[in-house]
């Protein structure tokens, strides 16, 4: 069994991994993890910031919107995105008086759930799963995947640093390119052939459809080796996630994902957040740094913590 | 003997390469260790790299590419390099012992290089003791077995990829499978960048001359190989590329690379990028980290990991 004490230093390293090298810029900055939180606006298009408030808001504002469109004819989703609302300690939220709130190594900080559906706002487990997510055996006695350089998986990808999409002409798929962990997701549009369920990827495989002005993903084929947050939220190889992208004014996407996994919950639930558009002049997305320069990953190996893989479900 | 841990993580490489493929109904199977295709002729120039690139040379004056509705030559696309192999630069010699591996034979293949005339790295000679199967591939794991990206010009022989080049001009995306890496060349002027930025595939920046793309790279680590054998440069390289296209289905890729700490002149490799045209082609994940089995037994038996070690603190 991990030491608790150990689990901060975990969290700080996923927490210092974002802080990739600005190409621009020629001191370092952004170093203190505890200060660096994206800031939450007080509206977003004219909705409100906290995320069930948002996600009902977004619904009424998508139908009145008309996106730009691709030379196609599509919704133009193309651009670089940076999430909002969101945080990346725990899906279910971080109430203002959670003892990690004021941890003296690495405070999480106090946020609203992400999860729009149920409405109790919690991960709809199976008792066993419950105990194996949120903060019980992942937390505990796992390191987070995300901090030995694997992919955020998803739907955590489209929630940290910037990201970019990109619609290429020919129309048979949409790219989705990310800061974190630099990895690359190729969503193919209309009918491809079934894939076997023996076919286990990180990110999972994503098939795309247009409904109405929405880009509509579906994604299976995950190998469950990802975490949804810091603390451990899990599904397994046999979730089902379903992301729906809609734009509700010209810098904002409505994001919602939906995932399902009959082994590991009782129901579908839901996230939601903002998507939104970074203007910067000449922004680029940069290769982040993770494997280089990581230097506490031995002493938490050494000290019990172990690489996941999907160990705690797949072998229960 | 430290030597037989270089060809292991060679193997450890070969099977990384074996992704499963997207439309498979069967358990994928099992790794086959074919030799990489070696074709006779490649629009209409011969398939041997030094005579490939002098054809090519004439061809591209003489072809008109396809154009983006900008007006910039098109090179997008699924590509798939020819004329190449993961274990040298320098080539493998038909009596190279190496060939003769049970556990993992290197095939015969001519050099990718092919300036200088002696298709040879012009090596620094202390360099030349740590590249060129010296102690990077005696004693160190090679940074692609351990899942790092394999570099630039690496991905670029490794194998399919897929070039984009967005409407709005200011970059150009290249996506490997290798390694589900994807590099930004960011077109024009971009502010410089200090030498205390250091990545793993560099910081690249393009531009056109004629119909050719060119894209120079700078700011990299130097914890990347060249290579299975160990070949090498560092933090001070600057690499620069040129895909000029000798038929619609074909581009000339060459790499120039320069690093006066570690050689002793630039150097230049060449092969093909042919267009793959399989229809519903797409990139898919590839596996590494996962199912991984010997890098922990590779590691017992004393080989360690590079991060550039061998020249960064000689």
């Amino acid at each position: 069994m991990m030491p608790r004490r150990l689990l901060p230093i975990v969290i700080l390293l996923a927490a210092l991994i974002p802080t990739a090298p600005d190409a621009a810029a020629q001191t370092p900055e952004r170093l203190n993890p505890t200060t660096d939180v994206p800031p939450r606006p007080a509206t977003i298009a004219g909705c409100p910031t906290e995320n069930l408030a948002f996600h009902t808001c977004a619904l009424q504002k998508a139908k009145a919107f008309t996106p730009p469109r691709t030379p196609g004819g599509r919704p133009n989703l193309q651009g670089y995105w940076r999430s909002r609302m969101t945080q990346a300690w725990s899906v279910e939220g971080v109430p203002v008086n959670d003892p990690l709130a004021n941890d003296v190594f690495q405070a999480w900080e106090p946020s609203a759930p992400e999860v729009v559906d149920p409405a109790d706002r919690k991960i709809p487990y199976q008792p066993w799963a419950a105990a194996i997510g949120r903060r019980g055996v992942n937390f505990k006695e796992y390191i987070d995947p995300r901090t030995t350089c694997a992919t955020g998986g998803v739907p955590r990808l489209a929630l940290q640093d910037a990201s970019q999409i990109l619609q290429p002409p020919t129309d048979d798929h949409v790219l989705w390119l990310h800061d974190d962990h630099h990895q690359f997701r190729v969503i193919a549009m209309g009918q491809r052939p079934p894939v076997g369920r023996n076919v286990q990827t990180w990110n999972g495989l994503s098939t795309g459809r247009w409904d109405g002005n929405t880009l509509v993903i579906e994604s299976a084929n995950f190998n469950g080796y990802t975490w949804m947050d810091d603390a451990g939220d899990f599904y397994t190889d046999n979730a089902r996630i379903t992301e729906r992208l809609t734009l509700i004014d010209p810098n904002t996407i409505h994001y919602q994902a939906t995932i399902e996994d009959p082994t590991v919950y009782t129901r579908p639930w839901t996230v939601a957040w903002a998507l939104i558009r970074d203007t910067e002049p000449g922004f680029e997305l940069i290769e982040e740094s993770c494997r280089e320069g990581e230097r506490s990953l031995d002493r938490i190996r050494e000290q019990g913590a172990k690489d996941y893989f999907g160990a705690p479900w797949r072998f229960r | 003997m430290q030597h037989g841990t270089g060809r292991l993580a060679a193997f450890a490489v070969a099977m990384i390469g074996a992704a499963p493929p997207a439309t498979a109904q069967a358990p994928p199977p099992p790794p086959e260790l074919t030799p990489p295709i070696r074709v006779e002729s490649l629009a209409g120039c011969p398939g041997e790299n030094l005579a490939f690139h002098t054809c090519a040379l004439q061809k591209a004056t003489t072809f008109t590419p396809p154009r983006t509705p900008s007006g910039r030559p098109d090179f997008q696309g699924y590509w798939r390099s020819r004329m190449t192999q993961a274990f040298s630069v320098e080539g493998v010699a038909d009596d190279d012992p190496l060939t003769k591996d049970l556990i993992m034979p290197w095939f015969p293949s001519p050099a990718e290089i092919v300036d200088p005339a002696d298709r040879r790295i012009p090596y620094q000679p202390w360099a030349a003791a740590i590249g060129r199967r010296g102690v990077n591939f005696d004693e160190y794991i090679d940074p692609r077995t351990t899942c790092s990206t394999a570099g630039v010009p690496r991905l670029a022989l490794q194998d399919a990829s897929q070039i984009l080049q967005p409407p709005t001009e200011d970059h150009i995306l290249w996506l490997h499978d290798d390694h589900h890496q994807f590099r930004v060349i960011a077109m024009g002027q971009p502010p410089p960048v200090g030498r205390n930025v250091q990545t793993w595939n560099g910081l690249a920046r393009g531009r056109w001359e004629g119909n050719t793309l060119v894209i120079e790279t700078a700011n990299f680590n130097g914890y990347t190989w060249l290579d299975d054998a160990g070949n090498f440069y560092t933090d001070s390289a600057r690499v620069t590329e040129r895909l000029t296209m000798i038929d619609p289905d074909t581009i000339h890729y060459r790499a120039t690379i320069e690093d006066p700490t570690a050689y002793t002149r630039p150097w230049t490799v060449a092969w093909a990028l042919i267009r793959e045209k399989e229809p519903g082609f797409e990139l898919i994940e590839e596996s590494c980290r996962e199912g991984e089995r010997s890098l922990d037994r590779i590691r017992e038996q004393g080989t360690k990991d590079y991060f550039g070690a061998p020249w960064r603190f000689r």
